[in-house]
């Protein structure tokens, strides 16, 4: 399994979200590691903001990292309340909390997809 | 120092009261009873007995009042104050053998035996009375539910009913003669019911830690458990923010829960052993409120009334994220139900092996200025800030805990966390408040600031209830 690496240092230094997202994508790949392979060839550098907090996911050369606030260069950017991503979490389909306006996504959604199949894995 | 000679009497005579399997004078098995995780001075004690009535404890303290031997309650050592540490050695009567549960479904108590732990308590209630609930710690399951009530403890309940002492209803324990003697409604009738009608004599072993007799039997209420329940976390960004949720929801009665943390027990679940460090966009602060209903309608009305609330702190610029569903939070994230189902291990806190507190109540008036100051205190001593919060009584006191994790065998850290311990009890005292559970070197700061008729009466208390003055000695400064 890819060792979630943090753009920071001291994980310590990582904000509550950043942490959050980072044990959550752990868990997935854990669940199913068949997500290993699947993200070798994949390239993402999303910006989510949940609430107050902002933290950016970057998927390159197979492997995942983790960093506070929104890197200026994202491919989208999710924003949301908290409550709004879990309970993206444990849906099916986001896609309707989109629409409905509890999650706004800015920029190339197409490049969202390997974060919402890992995050996929997640829904209990 | 006790005389080899005293002890070995008092071995022969213990042996006669229990048997010999159940009491030992072993190093082996002495050296567990001599610390605790805090940092506060081991001590051996000379010998350990394991009762499992209450006669039997009553036998093995005449003995300890004949010889004049020191003894000390003991149920699991999970105090996190020292209080369990035999400063002057004796005997250790540790009550785990003692277990017995029974509950009155119809006036709605429990009587628990000193050994019950809290784990053992809901499994049974679980089991046998699923309509009953008691409240429960921030502590693990093996914690024992007697001394938490005893020595003041606050559990999730305490919001609503104060803290735990008074969920007792009536005791049975022993003096430091051996005499067996019972408070509350238990003295008088077969049922257990309450502490009124009569004199309140309970209260000679509430908070008083072991140094009055040994409680060795209490009644406990419980409370019906209703059908919806619904815990929701509100991260606010800064104490203000927190203070205004706490003081505001305290006024509606609509809540069972009003706790939280600082960032910093969220940052030590999540990043293990890693230096915490607040970032700029952390939260400051983990509200956690609980509510239950007897119908989804009632539920719907208390979510209603923490809306109002939060759209109020949102018109006096307080700033705060959107509440999340605890429930949805642990089934995603299942670490995270460390801090939503009570009791619970938060065993992230054990993993430098030592671990201690300085917990305390005191007035809604300072609690602000309380924690801003504790938390000045603690970054100075190089700790990081982690707080637990909770509104007492619908908002009647408030609590201010700061939990600091440490290095056991590094003696420099060990007296930098006594020097910041002692510094934040004199902080918090200057504010009004209290410790709570207080070890010995917080129970001489409080003592010498109290009423000298306080102690005075307290010291009183002590020579009629431990005439020897073998009642777990060192504590209280008495």
């Amino acid at each position: 399994m890819p060792e979630i690496k943090s753009l920071k240092e001291n994980l310590g230094t990582l904000n509550i979200l950043s942490l959050l997202l980072k044990e959550l994508i752990a868990s997935a790949l854990k669940k199913n590691p068949a997500l290993e392979n699947y993200i070798k060839n994949k390239t993402l550098k999303a910006g989510i903001k949940a609430g107050k907090m902002s933290s950016t996911i970057i998927i390159k050369n197979g492997e995942i990292y983790i960093d506070n606030s929104v890197h200026r260069d994202c491919n989208c950017v999710i924003s949301g309340t908290l409550d709004g991503f879990l309970e993206a979490g444990i849906r099916k389909n986001p896609l309707p909390l989109i629409l409905k306006g509890k999650l706004r996504a800015k920029g190339n959604l197409f490049k969202l997809k390997p974060l919402i199949k890992i995050f996929g894995e997640l829904r209990v | 120092m006790i005389e080899s000679r005293r002890i070995d009497e008092a071995l022969r005579k213990i042996e006669g009261i229990v048997g010999k399997k159940r009491v030992s004078t072993s190093p082996e098995v002495l050296y567990v009873y001599s610390y605790d995780m805090t940092e506060n001075e081991p001590s051996m004690p000379d010998m350990v007995v394991l009762p499992e009535t209450t006669e039997e404890v009553s036998e093995i303290v005449k003995v300890a009042y004949e010889l004049e031997i020191p003894v000390i309650p003991f149920s699991t050592g999970n105090n996190v104050g020292g209080l369990t540490i035999p400063e002057r050695g004796g005997i250790i009567v540790d009550l785990k053998r003692m277990k017995k549960i029974e509950v009155n479904p119809e006036d709605k108590y429990v009587i628990v035996e000193s050994g019950v732990s809290f784990g053992e308590l809901k499994a049974y209630l679980d089991e046998n009375h699923p309509d009953l609930i008691y409240s429960y710690p921030l502590a693990p399951p093996y914690t024992s539910v007697l001394a938490n009530a005893l020595l003041d403890g606050l559990n999730n309940l305490s919001t609503r009913y104060g803290a735990m002492s008074e969920w007792i209803q009536g005791l049975e324990a022993v003096l430091g003669d051996g005499t067996i003697v019972r408070t509350g409604a238990c003295a008088v009738s077969e049922t257990w019911f309450g502490r009124a009608p009569l004199p309140d004599l309970s209260g000679l072993f509430i908070s008083w830690q072991g140094t009055t007799g040994i409680v060795t039997k209490g009644a406990l209420s419980l409370i019906p458990k209703l059908p919806f329940r619904k815990r929701v976390l509100i991260m606010t960004y800064n104490y203000e923010t927190a203070w205004m949720l706490i003081e505001k929801a305290s006024r509606t009665r609509s809540f069972e829960e009003i706790a939280g943390f600082s960032y910093v027990a969220g940052k030590m679940l999540m990043a293990r052993g890693s230096k915490i460090e607040k970032s700029e966009d952390d939260p400051e602060f983990f509200a956690f409120i609980e509510f239950s209903g007897n119908t989804k309608k009632e539920i719907d009305v208390k979510e209603e009334v923490l809306s109002m609330i939060l759209k109020n702190i949102e018109k006096e610029g307080g700033i705060f994220d959107s509440p999340v569903d605890v429930d949805t939070l642990a089934r995603i994230y299942p670490d995270y139900s460390k801090f939503a189902e009570l009791p619970t291990t938060l065993d992230f806190l054990l993993e430098k092996g030592g671990l201690t507190w300085i917990g305390s109540y005191g007035p809604s008036k300072t609690w602000l200025k309380g924690v801003k100051g504790a938390e000045n205190i603690l970054t100075k001593w190089g700790f990081p800030p982690f707080l637990v919060a909770r509104s007492m009584k619908e908002g009647h006191y408030q609590v201010i805990r700061y939990i600091i994790t440490f290095d056991r065998t590094n003696k420099e850290e060990v007296k930098r966390v006594r020097k910041c311990l002692e510094e934040l009890a004199e902080f918090l005292l200057d504010v009004g408040y209290i410790p709570y559970k207080a070890p010995s070197w917080a129970a001489r700061i409080i003592t010498q600031r109290a009423h000298p008729g306080f102690y005075e009466l307290m010291k009183r208390i002590k020579r009629t209830l431990d005439p020897k003055g073998i009642m777990n000695p060192g504590k209280w400064n008495i």
